[in-house]
């Protein structure tokens, strides 16, 4: 049938399956409250084969598109005998060994029935606010095993023939500290798969079954030979990268991602052996985590420009040995694995497909790591500013600094890579929902890796806790004692993530003399006990007036950076993007502070004595 | 075939192939091996970037390995470096094009 598909009436289709699958989005960020949705966009719609086979996505945060799947899988598998997966049913998923990256991430699936018989699945993934786990927020740092991270849910038929279940929905809602916000996510997911279904129906009834189910298995093939196709136009070979991070706590421990990619032909596979044995802390990736994790290079990086589905993922492989970081034993904790081994995973994929692109020519797609880390990452929960319950994580980090590439500086504030459609919070709306007020929100200076090209710079923020003394809160992440966003061809890796908290502060006497806190060393100069926390860090009693201070890395940089122009240097200093210190340290270039000008003779030698230092210094390996 | 921003890989005739400086063209060693064995290597602390010291005064676990042009002095690749996890494993081989 896919041979004599009429090319025009297909596109068309193709569209319409699109713009379905947005409209489903728009539907979870409507009935939502939460600002990882309504301003993270951490949601993903999508349609299935009969057998969970992704057709077409729409998303949001690239991690979640091939976690999907599995719960679908596992769903037939172990329910369509008993009790049965029956029109107008809906089920509720969230194990992380089965699909998605931790409990937070909350999926509903709704079977498609068109006159009796199941034809397609759609889904409507987002991440909740609240887990109910240890600590509040929906990720849990000091949890050793799953269980700490609160309820599995393992397929829970929030629908069934059409009729919402509200034993169902509360046993789910009141399993957290946060009801009416993991309420309203639950019922987002819902109202989302009845407008997917609905409209999906709507396309069956204008162009037929037959067709819809042609078209959408061509989709499938046509992605699978896009993404064939592009792959055989790069060099066979190998690439590998490494990344470091710090494990939770003020004990931290460093561990590792290592990733070798070869490409050979039309397949790529990305063998994640080498990477460090799973970490005893939260800080680990189970496999369909990890799958997702290498999914967002794909999909950002190399193949951008193909639909995203299972035909797109089928000349990939991931080795991923078990018990390791990047596949540990059920039940081992991982609820920091989007920020944490994730990313890691995503950052060494990112800088093999990076070098192959660029051996291929193709130097548009080619930029450094993106903040691969999001260290200091707060979350917190308690009693909010009206009395009730309440948990939640502070989006901040979704603005990261991006890579530079090879004609260009990575761009400031951008995305992070996992979730490019994301917005930065809204402060005002945070400051709503959360007991907490911004005093500071900026570009951190120096964030970004030193280069050619600079990578962007990521943010600094300075928060206060405001309007609740029941409160904890605490951090996740890593990027602290060693960089998360690596640099490319000479350029450096990315900045230090960095988290200071006063508690007991006397910002109350800075408020009298109208004066607001700015920069780290306004905060250092604060009164009240310091404490300086890792990039994961479990929650500890927080009360109004309590700061915190947090500074995330920015993007990679590119090329030497002694090839960066002078001029361009110097506007960089004068914005604030770098210190003056930086600009000679890295950068070769003098600035004389008196008369704010380039000392160009001075930058002249300072350049030639770092070349020269550089190959007094160096030593032969062979 | 340029490689890396500053590499390529260049035909020496008679089947050979060979990693080269594009700025001032010192070659490396065969295009089959690993340019970093070839390279200038050197190790710093992050602190030697008054940035990236950290405030907690704690130190990081990384360092920069830097690898160096002989010919320019031109920086190729800065990896950070983990001692502790991987001595053994010192030099990631990241480019390795089929020949």
């Amino acid at each position: 049938m896919s041979e004599r598909i009429d090319a025009i009436k297909y596109e068309i289709f193709t569209h319409r399956l699109w713009r379905i699958l947005e409209e489903g989005r728009i539907a979870m960020k409507m009935v939502s409250g939460s600002s990882v949705v309504v301003e993270g966009g951490e949601t993903l719609s999508c349609f299935y084969d009969t057998n969970g086979v992704p057709t077409l996505s729409a998303a949001g945060v690239l991690l979640h598109l091939t976690g999907a799947r599995d719960f679908i899988v596992k769903c037939i598998e172990w329910y369509e005998k008993d009790p049965g997966i029956n029109e107008g049913d809906q089920f509720f998923f969230n194990d992380y060994y089965i699909g998605g990256q931790h409990l937070a991430d909350e999926i509903v699936i709704k079977p498609i029935f068109w006159k009796g018989k199941r034809v397609a699945w759609t889904s409507a993934f987002m991440h909740t606010p609240e887990t109910g786990g240890v600590e509040p927020g929906g990720m849990p740092v000091s949890a050793t095993e799953i269980f700490h991270e609160g309820p599995r849910f393992l397929g829970l038929k929030i629908v069934e023939a059409g009729k919402f279940r509200p034993e169902v929905f509360k046993t789910i809602t009141d399993n957290t500290r946060d009801p009416l916000l993991v309420g309203l996510d639950a019922k987002a997911r819902i109202a989302a798969n009845n407008v997917c279904a609905q409209k999906y129906l709507e396309l069956v009834g204008a162009y037929g079954i037959e067709f819809v189910q042609a078209a959408s298995k061509k989709i499938i093939k046509d992605s699978e030979k896009m993404s064939r196709d592009f792959l055989r136009k790069l060099p066979n070979g190998t690439w590998r990268a490494r990344q470091y991070a710090d494990t939770t706590g003020f004990d931290s421990k460093p561990f590792k991602v290592h990733c070798t990619m070869t490409k050979k032909d039309d397949e790529l596979t990305f063998d994640l052996t080498g990477s460090s044995p799973q970490n005893p802390d939260s800080i680990n990736s189970a496999f369909p985590a990890t799958f997702g994790a290498v999914f967002v290079t794909l999909a950002s990086q190399l193949f951008g420009n193909i639909p995203w589905n299972g035909g797109m993922i089928a000349p990939m492989k991931v080795i991923a040995p078990e018990g390791s970081v990047v596949n540990p034993r059920f039940p081992a904790a991982a609820c920091q694995a989007p920020p944490t081994v994730g990313e890691m995973i995503t950052a060494t994929s990112h800088e093999c497909v990076a070098k192959m692109l660029f051996a291929a020519g193709i130097y548009d797609r080619v930029n450094s790591g993106w903040s691969g880390g999001n260290g200091s990452f707060p979350h917190l929960g308690g009693v909010n500013q009206y009395g009730d319950s309440f948990g939640a994580q502070i989006l901040d980090v979704f603005s990261s600094g991006a890579g530079a590439a090879p004609y260009r500086d990575g761009v400031d504030t951008a995305a992070n890579m996992m979730n490019p459609s994301s917005q930065i919070s809204d402060c005002e709306v945070t400051e709503q929902n959360v007991p907490l007020m911004y005093l500071q929100r900026m570009n951190g200076i120096d964030s970004g890796g030193f280069g050619k090209f600079d990578g962007g710079m990521g943010p600094e923020h300075i928060y206060m806790i405001h309007g609740g003394d029941n409160i904890h809160m605490g951090n996740a992440g890593i990027g602290k004692r060693a960089p998360a966003g690596f640099g490319m061809f000479g350029g450096y890796s990315t900045g230090l993530e960095e988290g200071i908290y006063v508690k007991d502060s006397d910002i109350a006497e800075m408020f009298k003399q109208s004066k607001v806190p700015v920069s780290y060393a306004d905060v250092m100069k604060l009164k009240g006990e310091k404490v300086f926390a890792p990039a994961a860090m479990k929650v500890m009693p927080v009360k109004s007036f309590d700061i915190l201070k947090t500074r995330h890395a920015g993007g990679g940089g590119y090329g030497d950076p002694l090839e960066r122009d002078i001029e361009k240097v110097f506007q960089d200093v004068r914005l604030h993007a770098i210190s003056i210190e930086t600009a000679k340290e890295a950068y070769g270039v003098i600035i004389n502070p008196k008369t704010n000008k380039v000392d160009n003779e001075a930058t002249e030698a300072e350049r030639k004595r770092i070349i020269a230092e550089r190959l007094k210094e160096g030593r032969r390996l062979k | 075939m340029r490689i890396h921003e500053y590499l390529e890989i260049v035909d020496k005739g008679g089947g050979k192939k060979a990693i080269k400086c594009i700025k001032c063209n010192h070659e490396f060693c065969d295009a089959k091996e690993n340019y970093k064995e070839y390279a200038l290597y050197r190790e710093r602390p992050l602190s030697v970037f008054t940035s990236r010291k950290l405030l907690s005064g704690e130190e990081p676990f990384v360092v920069y390995q830097e690898y160096i042009c002989p010919g320019c002095g031109i920086l190729l690749e800065v990896d950070p470096y983990c001692e502790l996890l991987d001595k053994e494993n010192k030099i990631v081989w990241d480019i390795q094009v089929d020949v």
